[in-house]
């Protein structure tokens, strides 16, 4: 999930082959929000970012960790990354 | 020689990654395939996005083999991963020149990547440069 979507967003995925892309609106409430176990990788040295990335993500060993939700920059965009387990926090708009 | 590069390198805060797996044999001439490449597990159909940093990925690496006194070799992309998000042209051209040049039976020691002009950049180490890496300290 992002914080925004941009058209620059929709036109790499386009890019990459998707079609009928549609933008939906995801919602929580501020103390559920408070409340998830959280890592905000924005502002780590990039060997803080690689080495966590290299390890939890499923880019290296990808090995279980305990946070709910990580917020990471990309080229696009701020990432917002939830696990699946607090979905049900959510509510999906258009 | 079967050969595979996982690329994962962060600069300004932003992740890059892919990974990219080859196989190559002797042939009279260069040649670059992929028609039977596993992309992303197979989860999504590849469209072609990449294919321009495949090539120059292995031309990058086979310029440098060339130089060091290296014969023609088919090169075949077996598999690539990739995500658009963190995947850009320049990650998949750095993972493909990795694994090919290891395919060449080279070292990965002979080649390190710099982050310039906004990209990934594969530069090689010159002999003298090698000497002076393997000098026992």
């Amino acid at each position: 999930m992002w914080g925004e979507a941009s058209p620059g967003q929709v036109r790499l995925l386009e890019g990459h082959g998707a079609t009928g892309l549609r933008v939906m609106e995801a919602t929580i409430g501020e103390a559920e929000y408070q409340g998830l176990r959280t890592l905000d990788l924005r502002g780590y040295t990039d060997e803080a970012v690689n080495a966590w990335m290299d390890v939890y993500s499923r880019y290296g060993q990808g090995l279980s960790h305990s946070y709910q939700h990580i917020i990471r920059p990309t080229d696009i965009g701020d990432e917002f990354y939830f696990s699946k387990d607090v979905f049900h926090l959510s509510r999906i708009g258009r | 020689m079967p050969s595979q590069y996982g690329f994962l390198r962060t600069h300004g805060g932003i992740t890059y990654f892919a990974r990219v797996a080859v196989e190559s044999q002797l042939s009279s001439t260069w040649t670059v395939t992929w028609n039977k490449m596993i992309y992303n597990d197979s989860s999504h159909p590849y469209n072609g996005y990449y294919d321009t940093a495949l090539e120059t990925g292995v031309a990058v690496a086979a310029r440098e083999h060339e130089q060091r006194g290296g014969v023609p070799q088919q090169v075949e992309i077996v598999e690539l991963l990739a995500n658009p998000v963190d995947t850009p042209a320049h990650a998949v051209r750095c993972a493909t020149a990795l694994a090919t040049w290891k395919a060449l039976g080279h070292s990965e020691s002979d080649m390190y990547v710099v982050f310039e002009e906004e990209e990934w950049r594969i530069k090689f180490l010159t002999s003298d440069e090698i000497c002076i890496n393997e000098r026992p300290t």
